[in-house]
């Protein structure tokens, strides 16, 4: 184990099902043997489709879901065999921001109280100053701190999501888990809440995991990238060698599928090789590499053995077939 | 060649607790036979609503077309009866939503689903609907489709509801399809699946079709032309490849610069993303000038007393900025 490194994950497996009251039931694959690991003050970006199990990684991480295998360690203490209250101290250091800043705000609860909720249950500082740090927090994420009596309702949805952000910040966390954070945003607040991440990240040293679909706002924000797909790492690099050398095919079509908002010199549309269909269950998992039934270069081996993630130089991780030669 | 679709200064009410709310101030846009019409802007802006009052869905009360007009091959749909606009929606104009789970009727066959629709405009037999809805989903690509309209909606993923949807409002044939973010709620791959499958549609049947979206992306890869809108008002239009390529209204400008878009070639330097600072103004507390004055980094007095008016500058390129020769030069 590294020093550098703020959250180390070894083989996680999270595993939904598999019991129903007298019988047996299908088991969910959700997370099937993830590792990974975030440096101090960087950003690791995951990306996959729906279903491809980041969020339920994101949250295996902040063990808000039952952890069926393997180690998740945030400064070195082991997180995943952390009991009750050691757990819920432990939650200090390690906080998330929401996809729907609607959803995630209670609307009944004033904002300023929602911020000062985490302040109060963690008992930092004296009650007296937690108003004025409660307040200091809001001048933190952009937010006037007289609109700490306001509820959520009275807020547009880019001011809620700097709320969300404040309640974060208010335990003084070392990693933030965002799952989606900007994706229910427009994209002129998309730029501010984005912005606002950043300079947040540089004036606190925070350690961000980014779950996002959107592999543009991947690619502006991240340090380091992992591919996800059905509940694997499929490719996992630094921004720069994974998005000018993708290795992965799925990587690849999923790099082909952005629309590109610039036309071209040639003006002719770019024709794309589509990903067809849909990718597979994760219940009724391929016995091969879980890819190969969409992969348009896949091979009679791909079916049979599943390809193990190997560095294909200079950290840079993909688990392909087709890499081996 | 002329307008099939044609829509004049169209302007839409609504009654709110906090007083009258603008949503359409002055809209004007044209449709032609057979081409893609993007609409892009921020939530709030209008799109939606001139979609919906094409198809004369303005929930009224509260809502109230106050003054245009809209046309669609000469003929007013405005003051069309309500009988002439039961046959016009999903029989001449249709449409698809973003969220195609809450569009579909869970309780239904999608076979049957598409069915009613052709039933409802055609006078053909319920086995020759059937029939129909079957030739609509291999059309748009499902895979054993005979098998599939059988399917419930809860059987079938998003992009395989989204193309039942999209089977829908082409089961009758219409002239004009209006698309309402249809791919906002899908992965990336599905998207792009969705998108080659309308560009192969629309080339094959010639429906025109608008497609209303907040990603510039998308304009990119579908839209012949494109109008941005902002607070009830088209603020600048033109070619796609004029307004991706030389954005004039500062709001179109920013709109592109915001989006961190993809590069195959990234580099070290991350530079912050442009933003637009302030937020969208509240529709009740429009005052006298551009809507956009109090965000704009270049407003000048006039642009807080007097509405600009869309001018031309190129072709059918047209913008409405006070200062725009200023904007650009800078």
């Amino acid at each position: 184990m590294s020093d550098e490194n703020l959250l180390e994950v070894r083989d996680l497996k999270v595993h939904f099902g598999g019991k129903k009251m007298f019988r047996k039931a299908a088991v969910v694959h959700a997370v099937d043997g993830v590792s990974f690991s975030v440096p101090k003050g960087k950003t690791l970006g995951i990306v996959g489709e729906s279903g491809s199990g980041k969020t339920t990684t994101a949250l295996a991480v902040l063990r808000l879901v039952p952890i069926t295998a393997g180690e998740v360690r945030i400064d070195n203490l082991e997180i995943s065999s952390l009991e009750k209250e050691d757990l819920r101290k432990a939650r200090r250091h390690f906080q998330m921001v929401f996809q729907d800043p609607y959803s995630s705000l209670d609307p009944r609860q004033r904002v300023g109280d929602i911020v000062r909720e985490p302040l109060d249950l963690m008992e930092i500082g004296d009650p007296s100053e937690r108003d004025q740090m409660v307040r200091d927090l809001f001048v933190q994420v952009g937010l006037r701190p007289e609109l700490t009596k306001l509820f959520p309702h009275q807020f547009s949805g880019g001011q809620r999501q700097r709320v969300g952000l404040a309640r974060a910040l208010a335990t003084r966390p070392q990693l933030i888990v965002c799952d989606e954070p900007v994706s229910a945003l427009d994209v002129a607040v998309q730029a501010q809440i984005l912005n606002l991440m950043r300079r947040l990240q540089e004036d606190m040293g925070l350690t961000y995991l980014f779950i996002s679909h959107d592999l543009g706002v991947v690619q502006h924000l991240c340090d380091h990238v992992a591919v996800m797909y059905l509940g694997q790492i499929v490719e996992q690099a630094d921004r720069i060698s994974l998005f000018k050398n993708p290795q992965h095919p799925y990587t690849k079509a999923l790099l082909a599928a952005v629309p590109k908002a610039r036309v071209r010199e040639d003006e002719t549309r770019e024709e794309r090789v589509p990903l067809i269909g849909d990718p597979p269950s994760p219940i009724n998992l391929p016995e091969g590499c879980r890819f190969a039934g969409r992969c348009p270069v896949a091979m009679d081996k791909c079916h049979k053995i599943p390809p193990a993630l190997k560095d294909q130089g200079g950290g840079h991780l993909a688990s392909c077939h087709l890499l081996d030669n | 060649m002329s307008a099939l679709l044609s829509i004049k200064d169209l302007v839409v009410d609504f009654r709110t607790r906090a007083g009258n709310a603008r949503v359409l101030n002055e809209v004007s846009l044209d449709l032609k036979e057979g081409e893609i019409l993007g609409i892009v802007g921020e939530s709030g802006c209008g799109k939606s609503m001139t979609a919906l009052s094409v198809m004369g869905l303005i929930p009224s009360p509260p809502g109230k077309v106050t003054s245009g007009s809209i046309q669609l091959d000469g003929e007013e749909l405005l003051t069309a009866p309500r009988s002439r606009m039961r046959q016009v929606r999903g029989g001449i104009v249709s449409m698809i939503f973003q969220e195609p789970m809450t569009s579909l009727n869970p309780v239904f066959r999608v076979g049957d689903q598409i069915a009613e629709a052709v039933l409802l405009h055609e006078d053909i037999s319920k086995a020759d609907a059937w029939a129909r809805a079957v030739e609509m989903l291999t059309k748009v690509g499902i895979p054993e489709p005979a098998v599939r309209a059988k399917a419930y909606p809860h059987e079938l993923s998003g992009g395989m509801r989204q193309r039942v949807m999209i089977a829908m409002a082409l089961s009758c044939r219409p002239r004009v399809l209006i698309a309402d973010e249809p791919t906002t709620a899908l992965d990336v791959t599905v998207q792009a699946q969705i998108f080659d499958l309308l560009k192969d549609l629309q080339e094959e049947t010639g429906t025109a079709i608008i497609m209303i979206t907040h990603d510039m992306g998308a304009i990119a890869e579908l839209a012949d032309r494109v109008a941005v809108m902002y607070a009830g008002h088209i603020i600048e239009s033109g070619e796609t490849r004029d307004i991706l390529s030389n954005p004039q209204h500062p709001y179109t400008r920013g709109l592109i610069s915001c989006v961190p878009h993809l590069d195959e070639n990234p580099t070290e330097e991350r530079p912050y993303l442009n933003e637009i600072r302030g937020v969208v103004p509240s529709l009740t507390e429009l005052g006298q000038g551009c809507a956009f004055a109090p965000r704009c980094p270049y407003k000048t007095p006039v642009c807080e007393n007097t509405q600009p008016k869309m001018e031309k500058v190129a072709g059918i390129h047209s913008v409405a900025c006070h200062n725009v020769e200023y904007v650009v030069a800078v």
